[in-house]
């Protein structure tokens, strides 16, 4: 592994550590505003500035890292669930639904994704638990389509037909035998995806329909600051960085990851 | 076989069209709040005006009624007009699409420019500091936030250099960020695919006897590697090029720039449900066209990969 991964996994548990830990790390509160020190630069007490209600922009991105985590968990916990019983059931059984099916999810991928979770957040109406949701479902489809890649090459194993003559039923086929062999390359999509997940819901809160205040979403954070880049570009400069450094590093963590699958799944992911 | 090939393949794109027909009037007919009480505000619409209304957009049949009343209308042309300001839907998309167009083409022309050109130097020396630099590089490219990148980019060339406009759509100067913006978040993917295309040739035959015949690595990168490459570069330029056409949304946003994606954000912030319905339909359906086209120059280039797919 090369010190660029080991960068990356620094930063992923560090975001972990942070999360946990923010009452004890963070100098200062991260609703609490304080309207005689708004939008002032990097000082020595504020050490990236305050933001426009004159709060804490260092304590408000540690604290941001619990959004971060619960977006992350539940939208891939919610895109690995409906995606892969899509992917795994239509693959496994085949014919006329598995047909329907793949034509509904290459209908959804033909789709930007960004429209479908504006389409849903739209119908939902605004919040961090409603974004998970629009991303969830969003991504879904690639789990679909990865499980059903896998499972179509993996039903054919020397093991599967064993148990199938053994007399296992197809559901404990699917769950118990198939499903623990394909879990590597699907642990590896969700990284990717915990990726994209991060700047879909910055992407959604920076429109507005995302996280509400005070949560400090580091999205919802540059919505907020865009309006005064003029006189205070340290309030949007650094949840941005917080964010590409997040992303990049669940990127490399994840090409990783790939770098290291059973090279029978290589081709089959992208 | 070539023309049971293109069969296949568009035997696949009808029911998908009626797929995302279906699902996206699901969706908007999901919305909260109904088009006539948006149109009237804070003010109760009276009840003559709204069954007027309600007729006249046809919101008072069953649902399944207005499902094919709707496709229908899309096949003949008539998209229905914008509940706010009355324009045609198809005029209104028509006129957004160019400049959704302009820009995707710049910027996916500038993308590939770089990715490709950075691509060549990493296959040049595989596994070097060089290439390795480069796959970093590339990885951060998709890894922006694209508002974000947007932002900063505006923060440097209009309000500290004053260069250039920070939005709009006004003469090519307006062009250069939004393009800049979503070249930057693209470059990356066309950078990686494409060393991997290439790497994937560089070890066959044909290249090995190439090199053994004395000719400079240039030249075979060039003449041999890149030009096998090259389809399935092609093949990720044109499917980026299906997801740019609507997936700019927040580019746009941030730049203030009139193409399809912000219409539609505009529309459903507005519940102006023609707009949304004609904006959706039609970017899925360039995605959907322009994937055929490049699945079907796919195959035309490389025969290998006119094999029904599973």
């Amino acid at each position: 592994m090369s010190l660029v991964t080991y960068t990356a996994i620094t930063v992923i548990l560090g975001i972990l550590v942070l999360a946990v830990l923010a009452d004890y790390i963070a100098p200062y509160s991260y609703s609490e505003p304080d309207l005689w020190k708004r939008l002032e630069p990097p000082s020595r007490e504020h050490i990236l500035g305050t933001d426009h209600l004159g709060r804490d922009i260092l304590s408000r991105v540690i604290y941001g890292t619990r959004p971060l985590l619960y977006v992350i968990i539940v939208s891939v916990v919610i895109a690995i669930t409906i995606g892969s019983l899509i992917g795994l059931l239509s693959g496994y059984f085949g014919g006329k639904a598995d047909l329907l099916l793949s034509r509904i999810i290459d209908a959804l991928m033909s789709f930007p994704a960004v429209l479908i979770a504006l389409a849903i957040v739209a119908v939902l109406g605004p919040g961090l638990e409603k974004v998970v949701i629009a991303i969830g479902v969003a991504e879904a489809s690639v789990f679909a389509r990865l499980s059903r890649g896998l499972i179509i090459v993996e039903k054919e194993q020397l093991y599967v037909l064993a148990s199938k003559a053994a007399g296992a039923g197809s559901f404990r086929i699917i769950f118990r035998h198939i499903l623990p062999n394909i879990a590597g390359p699907l642990i590896v999509q969700a990284t990717f995806t915990a990726a994209s997940a991060i700047l879909w819901e910055a992407a959604l809160s920076f429109l507005g329909l995302g996280a509400q205040p005070p949560t400090p979403s580091w999205g919802l954070m540059l919505y907020e600051a865009k309006d005064y880049m003029r006189t205070a570009p340290h309030a949007m400069i650094f949840p941005g960085l917080a964010i590409f450094a997040t992303v990049l590093s669940f990127n490399i963590v994840g090409e990783a990851l790939r770098d290291r699958m059973d090279p029978r799944f290589r081709k089959i992911m992208r | 076989m070539v023309l049971s090939y293109i069969a296949y393949r568009v035997s696949l794109y009808i029911p998908t069209l009626f797929i995302i027909l279906f699902i996206t009037f699901l969706l908007v007919r999901l919305l909260p709040g109904d088009p006539i009480t948006v149109m009237y505000g804070e003010l109760e619409p009276p009840p003559e005006a709204r069954m007027a209304l309600e007729e006249k957009l046809g919101l008072d049949e069953p649902f399944i009624v207005q499902f094919i009343l709707y496709t229908y209308r899309i096949f003949t042309g008539d998209w229905g007009k914008s509940i706010h300001t009355g324009e045609p839907v198809v005029e209104l998309v028509i006129r957004r699409f160019t400049a959704t167009l302009e820009l995707t083409v710049v910027s996916l022309a500038l993308a590939s420019a770089v990715g490709v050109t950075l691509a060549y130097i990493a296959v040049l020396r595989p596994h070097s500091l060089a290439d390795r630099v480069i796959g970093v590089l590339s990885i951060a490219s998709y890894s922006m936030p694209v508002f974000w990148w947007g932002l900063i980019l505006i923060f440097m060339f209009s309000v500290n250099l004053k260069l250039l406009p920070p939005g709009g759509r006004e003469g090519l100067e307006s062009l250069v960020l939004p393009s800049l913006t979503l070249a930057t978040i693209n470059f990356g993917l066309i950078s990686r695919v494409s060393r991997a295309a290439m790497l994937e040739v560089y070890s066959q035959d044909f290249v090995v006897a190439a090199r053994a015949r004395g000719l400079s690595e240039r030249r075979v990168v060039i003449g041999y590697v890149m030009r096998n490459a090259t389809v399935a570069i092609v093949t990720l330029v044109g499917l980026r090029f299906g997801i740019l056409m609507g997936g700019a949304v927040i580019t746009e946003t941030v730049f203030a720039y009139p193409g399809v994606g912000r219409m539609i954000v505009e529309g459903i912030l507005a519940r102006d449900y023609p707009v949304v319905f004609g904006g959706i339909v039609f970017v899925a359906i360039i995605v959907m066209t322009v994937n055929l086209i490049v699945d079907l120059l796919y195959s035309a280039l490389d025969p290998r990969a006119r094999v029904t797919r599973v």
